[in-house]
């Protein structure tokens, strides 16, 4: 097994996964921004390096220096967390080529799944149903017409290297259509250095619903069930559950058996998620994130296993702890984000206990949230038999959470998992903007 | 200009055939020399090209627990005498006084510098970074041995303005 380990990334992720190694016998090197010289994640870690100014560009995000402060402190692996450069496939390039293990897929699998158009194809060579809608990218008005006509509007134009909303449109008509077309490829280019675009048909409030995998690089795959993520506002996750309220045992076992062939074909390592958009029993291939992933708890606690560990298992070379082909879920799992309304300094932290309660957080008495990064400051997480009861648990610890000096958005979450809608479990992405009004 | 910008010149550079490459305008100025440029083909400095996990032991910076002795936040604590200044490093890498390890130091204790004199490498990636005085002064202290892996921000130079 490997002694040492740099973490490329800050917050509760770097905590996280210095956690894990800790008990894994890994020494763990973290890496911080100026503004971050008191983080958790440097306390933690056994050796910490400053590597630039807040700027993330010039500090988290800079290949340069991780790839020189890996090196010079004797890692053997690097491990990116989620956002920064996670899913960039020249730092995991450059990783290997400095002779270290990246936790994650090979950089040509993360490229691979990380143009939509080809994991589009991909998924649907192995079975997988994919939205209808353009087999490559449209760039003419005459094939974009021809295309949404065939699948019945409203349709979504997407960009093929896009993420986070940017580069999509959605157009409800033919004399709408040129025009959106010009501008999403327009933002995708300048977001994305690729104008690439193609058309989907657009689903109105499907739900989001995900499966976590874990694969060992040689053809085996574990699937760990399905999370809800269909809560967000502007594409941002806000609560996040599993199993999902909306998922039948059949639609679980078809989802699955595609994941594990699209998996295990492509000699996938590490952990990732597949997304699906799910409208009633019908659920469409959306893309596949190439990382692990913030909500990963939620998996963790139905299904018993720390997803850090067995990622860095193997991506290391070494056996997974878990049976594929005997995972059981158990209960019911939520998990809310914690997001910081504005930056400040943590005066008092009152952390919620009990059983099957988790917060995962960088926060402590005398933390700085930073205006420089991702405002979410730490997620709660619970886990109980069934959904009321773990819904019960979780309004019960948000109100024992307190975090004094920062204002974060527990009142919003508190009013949607308190909400008729969600207590219903029968919603779609849409459910933020139903209850915005009242929150 | 923009990070992209700015990264993107930094792999088109790292693309190209070309050994050194300078830019200035738009607040920004930089040189990027490929470690070809400077050094004689032969020489390897030790922990140069083939840049191997030395023990961490043996470099100052990378400590064991306690995060708060990295950076002497501006002056204060940093013991420097009064009226003299910090030179900090601006990059994560590996420090050389030298331009090849057996050319002289661009700089020892007591020597008058120019603003825009050259006053050590830093080492990233194999990419040679030159770091230039920015005001004229006299190098009080060198705080960094030479080889040595240096944060960002950590004191290189003690030096008195002139």
């Amino acid at each position: 097994m490997i002694k040492r380990l740099m973490v490329a990334n800050r917050g509760e992720i770097a905590v996280r996964i210095i956690r894990s190694c800790k008990e894994l016998g890994i020494e763990t090197v973290a890496v911080y921004s100026t503004a971050d010289k008191d983080a958790l994640h440097v306390r933690l870690a056994d050796i910490a390096v400053c590597i630039g100014p807040p700027k993330s560009a010039q500090s988290y995000l800079s290949v340069p220096a991780l790839i020189t402060t890996a090196i010079r402190t004797g890692c053997e692996a690097v491990h990116p967390g989620v956002g920064f450069l996670s899913e960039n496939s020249n730092f995991a390039r450059e990783v290997k080529k400095a002779g270290l293990i990246w936790i994650g897929p090979d950089p040509d699998v993360i490229d691979l799944l990380g143009d939509k158009v080809t994991a589009r194809d991909t998924a649907l060579k192995y079975g997988l149903p994919v939205t209808p809608g353009s087999p490559g990218p449209i760039a003419k008005k005459d094939e974009a017409v021809a295309v949404a006509r065939e699948c019945g509007y409203p349709v979504i134009i997407k960009a093929a290297s896009g993420g986070g909303g940017k580069g999509m449109r959605i157009v409800w008509k033919d004399d709408d259509l040129e025009e959106n077309l010009t501008i999403a490829s327009n933002e995708a280019l300048a977001n994305f250095s690729d104008g690439t675009v193609y058309i989907e048909k657009y689903l109105q409030n499907p739900r989001h619903v995900e499966l976590q995998v874990i694969a060992d690089g040689k053809g085996g795959v574990a699937i760990l069930g399905e999370r809800d993520c269909s809560v967000q506002r502007n594409h941002q996750k806000l609560i996040e559950e599993s199993p999902s309220p909306g998922v039948t045992p059949a639609m679980r076992d078809a989802m699955s058996s595609g994941a594990r062939n699209l998996f295990s074909s492509l000699k996938y390592c590490g952990a990732g998620t597949i997304e699906f958009l799910v409208v009633g029993e019908a659920f469409y291939f959306m893309e596949v994130n190439a990382r692990i992933q913030v909500e990963h708890p939620v998996s963790e606690f139905v299904t018993g296993t720390d997803l850090i560990r067995e990622q860095i298992l193997v991506c290391c070379g070494q056996p997974m702890t878990i049976d594929p082909d005997n995972v059981q879920l158990s209960g019911w799992s939520i998990e809310a984000r914690i997001n910081a309304l504005s930056p400040g300094k943590v005066t008092r932290l009152d952390v919620p206990g009990g059983p099957g309660v988790r917060f995962d957080s960088f926060l402590y008495t005398g933390a700085t949230v930073s205006p420089h990064y991702d405002s979410m400051v730490g997620k709660l997480i619970v886990h109980d038999s069934d959904r009321q009861k773990a819904l019960t648990k979780l309004l019960r610890t948000i109100d024992e959470l307190k975090i004094d000096g920062v204002p974060v958005n527990t009142e919003t979450q508190k009013k949607i998992l308190s909400s008729a809608i969600f207590r219903s479990g029968q919603f779609g992405t849409g459910i933020y903007a139903q209850l915005e009004a009242t929150l | 200009m923009d990070d992209k910008t700015l990264l993107a010149l930094f792999d088109r550079f790292e693309k190209s055939s070309a050994s050194e490459m300078k830019y200035s305008g738009n607040g920004y100025s930089f040189e990027l020399r490929r470690k070809e440029a400077f050094v004689a083909p032969a020489v390897q400095y030790p922990g140069g090209t083939e840049v191997k996990t030395t023990s961490v032991e043996t470099h100052a910076p990378a400590h064991v627990a306690s995060p708060a002795p990295h950076v002497p936040a501006g002056t204060e604590d940093s013991g420097i005498s009064s009226g003299n200044e910090l030179i900090k490093s601006p990059i994560v890498g590996t420090f050389y006084r030298s331009p090849s390890p057996d050319a002289p130091a661009f700089v020892d204790a007591g020597k008058k510098v120019k603003a825009g004199q050259k006053i050590c490498i830093i080492e990233a990636m194999k990419m040679m970074n030159a770091l230039e005085a920015e005001i004229n002064c006299e190098i009080v202290k060198v705080l960094v041995n030479n080889g040595d892996m240096v944060e960002f921000d950590q004191p290189l130079f003690e030096v008195r303005p002139l």
